[in-house]
């Protein structure tokens, strides 16, 4: 039977070719095409079956009713096999079948068909061994006599042992000297790299061995190169010699520094022929990877191996100076864990000491960032073998969210503004993340609709704005110290915008409003004065009360504070001050200004007059904490949370913490926030001194409790608070807090006053 | 006499006839439509009824704004800070002092930045010099002039006047003695451009000082710059000055408000009888607009309404007679009683509370009272004057001979000007002193 695919596709073909523009008989080819390949993997499985059920009735004592299935078999893969297009399943397949055909058929007296069937397996098959078939005797005899008859054998002797022999095409495997063939003419053909070709014909007779003699000449030297990665383009004197692929050889070791890359990540060997001695250029090059190159010494014609070339990719160096081991970094968005510095501790090299980030050349975004500290964004150039140093300063960043409104033109002139604005604060690292910004609003129901209903809404309103959950979102998945969103007032003609501001997280989940003029060149000005003044943390303090009287041509000392810097200077209450460094000074605010010009540790001279006449005194500046008052109308509060948060973080800057924390307490009071403003002040460890401290810090704590109701602790709060009686308010040379404490005290009726 | 005194004229607005308005009705504890709108209108109502001498209605309804417009909900809102600030200025005028205290610590507390948090400052630096809590009155008052210097939302210059004058008055009295110095260094004529004939009285107010004159039955005001103004009273007195800058003149029969051009007749009731009131000597106005007169024919001192009705005379002790007195801080009242050479001392509501006497006086015959409570008593015939604190605590005394070498002659009343400066009509010298 013959292939009944074949013959069908081939009349398919031949009516096909009349009406190939028939698009109905494409479609139906089509579909009989597909269906081609699943029929010839169920004829395999039937032939198993088959040849199975064959061998079986081989096996019993009528051999000839086998002779019909191994049919089937041997039909089914003759064509392939004589097409080559045949696996090894197959081919053992129809060796056995053709093999027990033969016999079945010598048991059933047709020895002619039987003879063919042998004729056939060794025209196929000339080195085919029938050991393992059990054959009859006179099966077996009659192979053998169709052997002798057609089969012959090659002996080859090569020189060099190596060289690569095809008969016919066919490669022979290495180290082979003898091979049977079928009687006949055949072409022997021989190679090797570095050797010249050989072809020959040899008259192969049945049954004899027939010698063939093979001698390459060495005509040029052989390189033998792997490269990691594959697809290298290798150049030998400047000349493209080809291109490495493939995988390794199963038998290859890697040693050096290729045992630490995977197998598969090596290419084949690539051998370079042609190449005659004497010195030589070997490169090898990979986009993304630097060149390789290598001189190449020649001594003589041979073969020479130069190995695994384990190519260098593009790097450069990026060097983050200044890094805390605690910071995190990302680069281009995508968290980046940096190598740790070659050195530490104090080394000479600046560099030494830097983070490297070892990164293909581009451009990039780096961005580190540290708790509250704050954050360092930079782009930067990478260039291979290039380093660039980064001096990490980490500032309060300020996020900008975008604006909402569908009013493009609107939206697009604050946010140019913005920006504008924004990336001129040298305080800030000013970071934009409208796009990022732009999902995490609409998770968090931050809409242009929303925000504006939300103006005007107080803790009251039936279903306020979710801040907290804004702030939580956006401080978790964005860094930021303060976050700035616009929200135009209308969404088809805008005039103003509403730039909501509010800190990260921890601080109050409560966002500052802003409402600005589109049309306003100055709309951003509050918004810059806040953001661009640093916060101070102290200032210069004398320990002088002037006050200006007008009985007095100067500003007259109402009181020195006690074992402050004047009293060491020996300023005396009543005195007047009628200069300071030399400068007469006429009010006290004027005085004032004076002494905020000398930094705290500097001395200054003051001219007092007093009942005893004239004198100079030498007084070294103090310096005095400052406390953010709570109540005041045009501070944005965002900022100083910011501001004190960074001054926390940044270990550079000699803050005490309790005095970060009270500012941070001020925050939570002005939001009215008293819960987490009794947290804080409860917890914090402000010193017991004159002026700014405990005192202010208890007062503080005494409020919020009144506030909460906890009447008991508040009262007990303001007696602690009065424990201090040389207590102020806010600064050093504030108000005195005592007055304010009992007022508090009494109001709360209790009957501990002075 | 008379007193240096701080008005609030700025704060009223004007006035809206509410009728029928129950305090507390302001809001049911949700949010108020328009609340800026709500609060200023109940203010003014407030403020209508202040004038009308309602304080404790108009303290309610101060209390009641700021009840029901808290922070939380109306953080910027200005008239719970203004109306905080004038409910505690009438507890304290009302002489609960704690109470208004607690008022003006929650405005400087708790309110952005205002005028509002200036005069609560002013209000609380009142309440610390009278505590004599100097020091820190003054960085109160100091404060004060700092931020009324500039052009921010915390300046006001009324308060900033007042504290000026404080600041000076503090200077005088107690840093001069801390350093070793007199209060009073100097002494000379009234620096004006007026020929006294024989002045008997004087009053220093805000606005300027008064002065009358007996030798040619005139009253005069002399204005910060020292422009004179004269006007004729028959038999005129000693001069005071009430609320809202309203100069009063004693005269007999009568009261006359020159600067008003109007006088007042006052009768007095005794049993079912009505008598007018004859030998007025010398008055006092309260800060609910009533009156306080001595009448020598009636030695006594009674009190009327503001309207002029009735209420009652003070208890001075039988067979006093009272020559003088003056309005202290917190609405005290203080009386000079010449018989038995004494000083008494009423509180807000008219009560005798306290009273003192120096060891040698004579005849004390005038009597003055500083913006911080210091009494000062002008013994006529010693010539001499004696200054007290608060509780009567002898602190200093001038005269005869007073700084500079002048010797008071007929010293017939004098008077304490906001920053300290004692003026003295002397008759027999036919002018007015100035110690300072």
């Amino acid at each position: 039977m013959r292939n009944f695919v074949e013959d069908v596709c081939l009349d398919v073909l031949r009516v096909g070719l009349s009406v190939v523009s028939n698009s109905y008989v494409l479609v139906l080819l089509s579909i009989f095409l597909a269906v081609v390949p699943a029929e010839a993997q169920q004829v395999n499985e039937r032939m198993r079956s088959t040849f199975a059920r064959a061998e079986m009735l081989y096996r019993t004592a009528e051999p000839d009713q086998a002779i019909e299935p191994l049919t089937d078999v041997i039909e089914a893969l003759l064509s392939n096999a004589m097409s080559g297009d045949i696996d090894d399943e197959g081919q053992a397949l129809l060796v056995r079948s053709l093999a027990y055909r033969a016999d079945a058929l010598i048991f059933a007296g047709e020895r002619d068909v039987a003879e063919s069937d042998l004729e056939q397996l060794l025209t196929l098959y000339p080195r085919v061994s029938i050991e393992g078939f059990r054959l009859s005797d006179v099966g077996a005899d009659r192979f053998q006599r169709a052997e002798a008859r057609l089969v012959g054998t090659l002996t080859l002797s090569a020189a060099p042992l190596s060289a690569r022999i095809f008969v016919d095409g066919e490669q022979l495997p290495e180290g082979i000297t003898s091979y049977d063939l079928l009687a006949g003419t055949h072409f022997i053909e021989a190679s090797l790299p570095g050797f010249t070709r050989q072809v020959q014909e040899v008259e192969i007779r049945a049954d004899r061995s027939t010698e063939a003699e093979i001698v390459l000449e060495r005509i040029s030297a052989v390189v033998r190169l792997m490269t990691r990665p594959v697809g290298a383009t290798v150049l030998i004197d400047g000349k493209v010699v080809g291109e490495t692929s493939g995988m390794p050889p199963r038998d290859w070791v890697p040693t050096g520094d290729a045992v630490r890359y995977p197998r598969g990540e090596f290419s084949s060997v690539m051998e370079v022929e042609g190449l005659m001695p004497g010195q030589h250029e070997v490169e090898v090059i990979l986009d993304g990877y630097r060149t390789f190159s290598a001189p190449l010494t020649i001594p003589d014609l041979a073969d020479y191996q130069v190995g695994s070339i384990i190519m260098t990719a593009n790097l450069g160096l990026v060097l983050l100076r200044d890094l805390a081991s605690d910071s995190e970094v990302w680069v281009d968005g995508r968290r980046t864990q940096p190598e740790a510095p070659l050195r530490s501790g104090d080394e000479e090299t600046l560099n030494s000491n830097a983070y490297r980030l070892s990164l293909e050349p581009g451009e990039y975004r780096i961005t580190v960032s540290r708790a509250d500290a704050g954050v360092f964004e930079e782009m930067v150039t990478v260039a291979d073998r290039r380093s660039v140093a980064l001096s990490v300063r980490l500032r309060p960043a300020l996020t900008f969210l975008g604006v909402l409104g569908s009013d493009r033109l609107g939206a697009e002139t604050l946010e140019t503004t913005l920006r504008g604005s924004f990336t001129e604060l040298n305080y800030w690292a000013f970071l934009d993340r409208t796009d990022d910004a732009e999902g995490i609003l609409q998770r968090t129901g931050a809409t242009e609709d929303r925000l504006r209903a939300a103006v005007g809404e107080g803790t009251t309103s039936p279903s306020p704005f979710d801040w907290q959950r804004l702030q939580t979102t956006v401080s978790r998945e964005l860094p930021g110290s303060i976050f700035v969103l616009g929200v135009l007032d209308d969404s088809e003609l805008a005039a103003d915008a509403d730039l909501w501001i509010w800190p990260s997280a921890p601080g109050p989940a409560v966002a500052e409003r802003v409402r600005v003029s589109l049309a306003d060149g100055d709309m951003l000005e509050a918004l810059s004065t806040n953001l661009s003044g640093t916060m101070t943390f102290q200032r210069s303090w004398t320990g002088i009360d002037l006050i200006d009287s007008g009985i007095a041509m100067s500003p007259v000392v109402a009181a020195v504070v006690r074992n402050g810097p004047a009293a060491e200077a020996g300023v005396r209450t009543g005195d007047q001050l009628v200069t300071v460094a030399g400068n007469k000074v006429a009010t006290a605010e004027g005085a004032g200004n004076w002494f905020a010009t000398f930094p705290p540790s500097s001395m200054v001279a003051l001219g007092m007059a007093g009942p005893n006449g004239e004198r100079t005194v030498e007084l070294r500046m103090g310096a005095t904490p400052t406390v953010v008052n709570p109540s005041e109308g045009d501070r944005f509060y965002s900022v100083v949370w910011a501001m004190s948060a960074a001054a926390a973080g940044q270990r550079d800057v000699a803050v005490p913490a309790w005095l970060v924390e009270l500012n941070q307490a001020a925050v939570f009071m002005h939001v009215s926030d008293w819960e987490a403003a009794v947290r804080m002040l409860t917890n914090l460890q402000a010193p017991e001194v004159t002026g700014v401290g405990y005192g202010l810090a208890q007062y503080w704590l005494g409020v919020a409790l009144s506030e909460i109701g906890d009447l008991d602790g508040a009262r007990a709060a303001f007696e602690r608070s009065l424990s201090q009686p040389d207590a102020r308010y806010l600064t050093n040379d504030g108000l005195f807090l005592a007055p304010m404490v009992r007022a508090r005290l009494i109001a709360l009726g209790s009957t501990n006053n002075r | 006499m008379s007193h240096s005194c701080t008005t609030i004229r700025s704060l009223i607005v004007g006035f809206l006839a509410v009728a029928g308005l129950i305090v507390g009705s302001t809001a049911d504890g949700g949010v108020v439509e328009s609340p800026r709108q709500y609060a200023e209108e109940h203010y003014n109502a407030a403020e209508a009824m202040l004038a009308d001498g309602d304080a404790e209605e108009a303290l309610q309804l101060f209390a009641a704004i700021v009840d029901n417009f808290p922070r939380t909900q109306y953080p910027l809102l200005s008239w719970r800070a203004a109306a905080n600030l004038r409910a505690g200025q009438i507890e304290i005028d009302l002489g609960r002092v704690d109470a208004g205290t607690a008022r003006f610590v929650d405005v400087i507390d708790g309110e952005p930045p205002s005028v509002w948090t200036t005069r609560a400052r002013l209000g609380l630096a009142k309440t610390l010099l009278w505590n004599r809590e100097w020091q820190a009155a003054a960085r109160l008052l100091q404060t004060i002039v700092d931020v009324s210097g500039t052009s921010g939302p915390e300046s006001d210059i009324i308060a900033y006047r007042d504290a000026e004058d404080r600041l000076t008055l503090l200077h005088r009295l107690w840093l001069r003695a801390e350093a070793g110095e007199r209060p009073w260094q100097q002494a000379g004529r009234y620096p004006v451009d007026f020929t006294f004939d024989r002045p008997i009285g004087i009053a220093a107010g805000i606005n300027g000082v008064l002065v009358t004159d007996e030798g040619n039955d005139s009253a005069v005001f002399f204005d910060s710059v020292g422009t004179a103004a004269s006007f004729r009273v028959a038999d005129p007195q000693r001069p005071w000055w009430g609320t809202s800058a309203n100069g009063f003149i004693a005269a007999g029969s009568m009261v006359s408000a020159p600067l008003r051009t109007k006088s007042f007749q006052f009768v007095y009731s005794e049993s079912s009888r009505q008598r007018p009131l004859d030998d007025i000597r010398a008055g006092a106005g309260m800060p609910d607009g009533g009156w306080y007169l001595v009448d020598s024919e009636y030695r006594g001192v009674m009190r009327f309404e503001r309207d002029g009705t009735y209420d009652r005379i003070l208890d001075t002790g039988a067979n006093s007679e009272p020559v003088d007195l003056d309005r202290g801080p917190r609405g005290r009242l203080f009386v000079i009683e010449e018989r038995r050479r004494e000083v008494l001392i009423f509180d807000a509501d008219g009560v005798l509370s306290a009273g003192f006497a120096y060891h040698d006086w004579r005849e004390p015959y005038a009597l003055a009272v500083d913006s911080i409570g210091y009494v000062y008593v002008l013994d006529r015939s010693l010539k001499r004057i004696d200054v007290f604190d608060q509780d009567g605590g002898f602190l200093w005394n001038l005269g005869p001979v007073l700084p500079g070498g002048i010797e008071l002659d007929d010293p017939r009343d004098l008077t304490v000007d906001s920053t300290g400066r004692i003026l003295i009509a002397d008759r027999g010298l036919r002018t007015v002193l100035v110690v300072e």
